[in-house]
């Protein structure tokens, strides 16, 4: 029993990885950028949400709307601010600019919240319940359970409707989008914006269990990005299997390795999937072609 | 004779730049003295960053190994600093090379996340090896410099010491990068398949470049340990890289004195913002992304645009 | 419909147009042909707001477009079938058909053009739920080409239809925009072929190093001798 619920207590970090991987496919996908302060985003999601849950004590989904979206907006600021002139240039450049951020924003949030992890009322109840001989903890499930499902309406969004098409179009042949008559700028700043309310929405979700800090960002961002590495860059499904294969395989071998090395050892396994399979570990996923969004044969970084 | 009378004016400058070493402020000569260690340090992420194109966030973790492996051999065996030194630099220069070696299949911001990796290894390491490394309290009581029994325990000898340490290093960095070899990592650098299909060994050169970058990186390392005569791994951590990624963008990639000037801004920032503790990163992590969204050429570029400006006015006013 | 005056255009420090000027009448199919980078795909790409730095005079149904973003300009009913097809590797084809109708609301009429399209490239409605990507060299074109038609556009320009295709198929390509032109779409055509061009053309043009050199008739240009040589390699 053991085993299954080291497996459930998985799923759930996988959860959270796979969410916020999504924002690193996202906006690699678009892009081939990668926005190295989402982790940050997702820590300032957390104290956002804090701070609008004090702010309407009683009406929880509220928070759960307006928390995201300021996030979801600082996002598009700083591809508007400092992001957008760098699109066309060498891909390292975004990637150094947003280190930059997050080491920015993360000290903005120890100078407003102080350095001691924060946290809020669990949402619903944080005893366990009995399912078939494993034990559940509703406040986990909650966490699974709004993961998957925002996990199946961005795939929704992606697959059948208009923007999710062009996205997609853009993603792949940005010379001919924009023959097409597709505002790429208008775009990438939406996928910003969509990611940057994944993030909020991952910040919120974690803070009753793992606590919010200013640190946690950079902690958890680098996680959700080896989990999309791992998964394959670019790719949803990739991403979501990804997130979950390292959460559970995290939680599998916490009792087995000293937990001294432990985030040392999840950067090794990244440099060993890199090494040996640069396209992601699943990158099955590719051939066997689930959910029709792939990366392009001739992409490089 | 020609290279006499271009010599000549860095000569001058050399000679009267070493002026500094008379000050008799301890305080200031500190300060140049750490300048003179980022100095090389920055030098060494240059040439990876700044003329091969490859960006690397773990220079830390350069940076820890030569300290370490210069504090372990001194401290623990006895051998004398200065050939401490250069085993820990020449070290450093083979796990760089090491490090280096997925440029065969990766770029970009994996290999990057390679870099990211093995640094934070190598802290991880130095602060659970207990043993070697003396854990989180580190090594102390390191030996200063020494040659032949000379003793650089004062501040201004060890300044005539680090400053020729970076004279020496800066001459042989302006040979590497406008060699042949120095030509082809900028050509790697501007468009790789290019490079590859006019016949330059893009992997190997890559790795070479790393390799001297770890050789740098590790001796500002070693030197540092023998000025402080004091290291932890709470020093190696990746604000350090971030560090002297700032002073790389900062000063200008790809340019040798950029990497000086960056340093030389970014520690006396370092020095004065002390008061603010950790929200000093505050002020790194904007000039990092203001400098490379905005001025893309670091200060080098904006010295030299505004002397081209000034130039052009000048022209008009005697026109 | 569409007048182009003194228009010119540079990649960076490279000129790419110094300064050229041409119409397409309502109804015409209009061709430009010239050697590799002559500067023709430049030229569409200004026309349809998306080349960089261009300044001169595009006018499309009495109003200057050289400024308008892309879009707008599509919206106004211009649309290029680009060089090289750039279909979308990873939609379906028909996700591709309905790129090509982006900027439209989708209602019956879509549908109806997508049926109609469909009609008219037989293939493409058997590949229908096919990647692009999938598809071969010959049927990528007839959906870019599709792709193009689905903006409803007056003015559909095309960036070398011909390229790498196989001399029956290119034949067809040809068939094909004449029946396009006869429909009432007009036509402004970059070639390499220039023969096939000029002879289905009304007018042509001819572009040397970003400028154009030589105008006419397209019968009236196959006769002329420099076109003869250079152009369509004869004696
Ligand atoms: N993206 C670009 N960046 C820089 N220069 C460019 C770019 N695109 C085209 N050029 C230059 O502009 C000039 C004209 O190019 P253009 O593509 O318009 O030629 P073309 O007539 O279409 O040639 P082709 O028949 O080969 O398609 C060329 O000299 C080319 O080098
Ligand atoms: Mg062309």
């Amino acid at each position: 029993m053991i085993f299954f619920e080291q497996i459930i207590s998985g799923l759930v970090v996988g959860s959270i990885y796979s969410l916020l991987g999504l924002g690193f496919t996202m906006i690699f996908a678009c892009t081939k950028r990668i926005n190295f302060c989402h982790g940050e985003l997702m820590a300032l999601g957390g104290f956002v949400g804090l701070v609008f849950i004090e702010i309407f004590p009683s009406c929880l989904f509220l928070s759960f709307v307006v928390g995201p979206l300021t996030i979801g907006l600082i996002a598009v600021i700083i591809e508007r601010l400092f992001l957008r002139r760098l699109q066309e240039d060498k891909p390292l450049k975004i990637v150094i600019a947003t280190i930059g951020l997050s080491v920015v924003l993360s000290v903005v949030m120890q100078i407003i919240w102080g350095a001691h992890p924060k946290t809020y009322p669990n949402f619903i109840s944080e005893k366990p319940f009995s399912f078939i001989g494993v034990k559940i903890i509703p406040q986990n499930l909650f966490i699974f359970l709004i993961s998957i499902s925002l996990m199946i309406i961005l795939q929704y969004f992606f697959l059948y409707t208009k923007t999710g098409r062009a996205l997609r179009a853009l993603s792949q042949d940005r010379y001919a989008a924009r023959l097409m008559g597709i505002k790429v700028g208008q775009n990438i700043s939406l996928v910003y914006f969509i990611s940057g309310i994944l993030a909020g929405i991952a910040g919120m979700l974690i803070t009753p269990i793992y606590f919010v800090s200013s640190s946690i960002g950079s902690f958890l961002g680098l996680k959700a990005f080896i989990a999309a590495v791992i998964g394959g860059l670019g790719s949803v499904p990739g991403t979501i299997a990804g997130g979950f294969f390292l959460g559970i395989v995290e939680s599998l071998s916490s009792g087995f390795i000293s937990s001294k090395y432990k985030s040392g050892i999840s950067l090794l396994f990244l440099v060993l999937v890199l090494l040996f399979s640069p396209k992601g570990l699943l990158s099955i996923f590719h051939k066997v072609n689930l959910l029709k969004w792939r990366k392009s044969k001739n992409e490089k970084y | 004779m020609k290279s006499i009378k271009h010599v000549f004016p860095f000569f001058i400058l050399i000679l009267t730049l070493s002026i500094i070493g008379f000050i008799p402020n301890l305080y200031y000569l500190h300060l140049f003295n750490l300048i003179l260690i980022y100095s090389i340090f920055s030098l060494g992420l240059n040439i990876l960053t700044g003329y091969t194109g490859i960006t690397s966030f773990g220079h830390a973790g350069f940076f820890a190994l030569g300290a370490y492996a210069t504090a372990i051999l001194s401290t623990r065996y006895g051998v004398p600093p200065i050939l401490s030194i250069f085993f820990a630099s020449f070290l450093t220069a083979i796990a760089g090379f090491i490090i280096g070696l997925p440029v065969i299949r990766i770029s970009g911001i994996y290999l990057a996340m390679v870099t990211l990796g093995s640094a934070e290894f190598i802290r991880l390491l130095a602060l659970n090896w207990d043993s070697l490394t003396g854990g989180a309290i580190g090594i102390s009581n390191i030996p200063a410099l020494s040659i032949l029994g000379c003793y650089f325990k004062s501040e201004s000898s060890l300044f005539f010491f680090l400053y020729a340490m970076l004279i020496i290093s800066t001459f042989i960095f302006v040979r590497i990068t406008n060699s042949r070899f120095g030509k082809s990592l900028i050509a790697i650098k501007d468009d790789e398949q290019a490079a590859e299909s006019i016949g330059i060994p893009c992997a190997k050169n890559k790795l070479i470049s790393f390799f001297i970058s770890g050789f740098y990186s590790g001796l500002s390392g070693a030197l540092y340990a023998h000025f402080d005569r004091f290291i932890h791994p709470a020093t190696f951590t990746f604000s350090l890289s971030v560090l002297v990624l700032c002073m790389v963008i900062l000063g200008g990639m790809g340019t040798v004195f950029g990497s000086i000037l960056g340093a030389i801004v970014i520690v006396i920032l370092l020095e004065y913002l002390q008061p603010l503790g950790v929200y000093r990163l505050f002020v790194y992590g904007m000039i990092l992304t203001i400098m490379i969204s905005y001025f893309p050429q670091g200060l080098i570029g904006i010295l030299k645009e505004v002397s081209g400006h000034f130039r052009k006015n000048k022209f008009k006013n005697t026109i | 419909m569409l007048i182009v005056r003194n228009l010119k255009c540079s990649y960076g420090r490279i000129q790419a147009l110094t300064g050229i000027d041409f119409n397409v009448n309502q109804g015409d199919i209009v061709t430009l042909i010239g050697n590799n980078g002559a500067g023709k795909s430049t030229t569409l790409n200004a026309i349809c707001g998306i080349a960089p730095k261009v300044s001169g005079e595009v006018v499309f149904r009495k109003r200057r477009i050289e400024k308008l973003s892309s879009d707008k300009i599509i919206s106004l009913g211009i649309c290029q079938v680009p060089e090289g097809r750039r279909i979308f590797p990873f939609l379906t084809v028909e996700e591709n058909l309905l790129m090509g109708a982006y900027l439209r609301k989708y209602d019956k009429k879509v549908e109806k053009d997508k049926e109609m399209i469909y009609n008219f490239f037989p293939v493409l409605k058997k590949m229908k739920k096919k990647f692009g990507g999938e598809l071969s060299g010959g049927e990528q074109q007839m959906l870019s080409i599709g792709r193009g038609l689905m903006a409803n556009p007056d003015l559909l320009l095309f960036d070398e239809p011909s390229l790498g295709l196989a001399p029956f198929l290119v034949k067809e390509i040809f068939e094909i925009i004449k029946e396009i032109n006869s429909s009432g779409t007009t036509i402004l055509l970059v070639e390499q072929n220039a023969r096939l061009a000029l002879q289905i053309a009304t007018k042509g043009y001819v572009m040397e190093k970003g400028r154009i050199v030589l105008q006419g008739a397209g019968k009236e240009l196959l006769t002329n001798k420099e076109v003869r040589k250079i152009y369509l390699g004869e004696n």
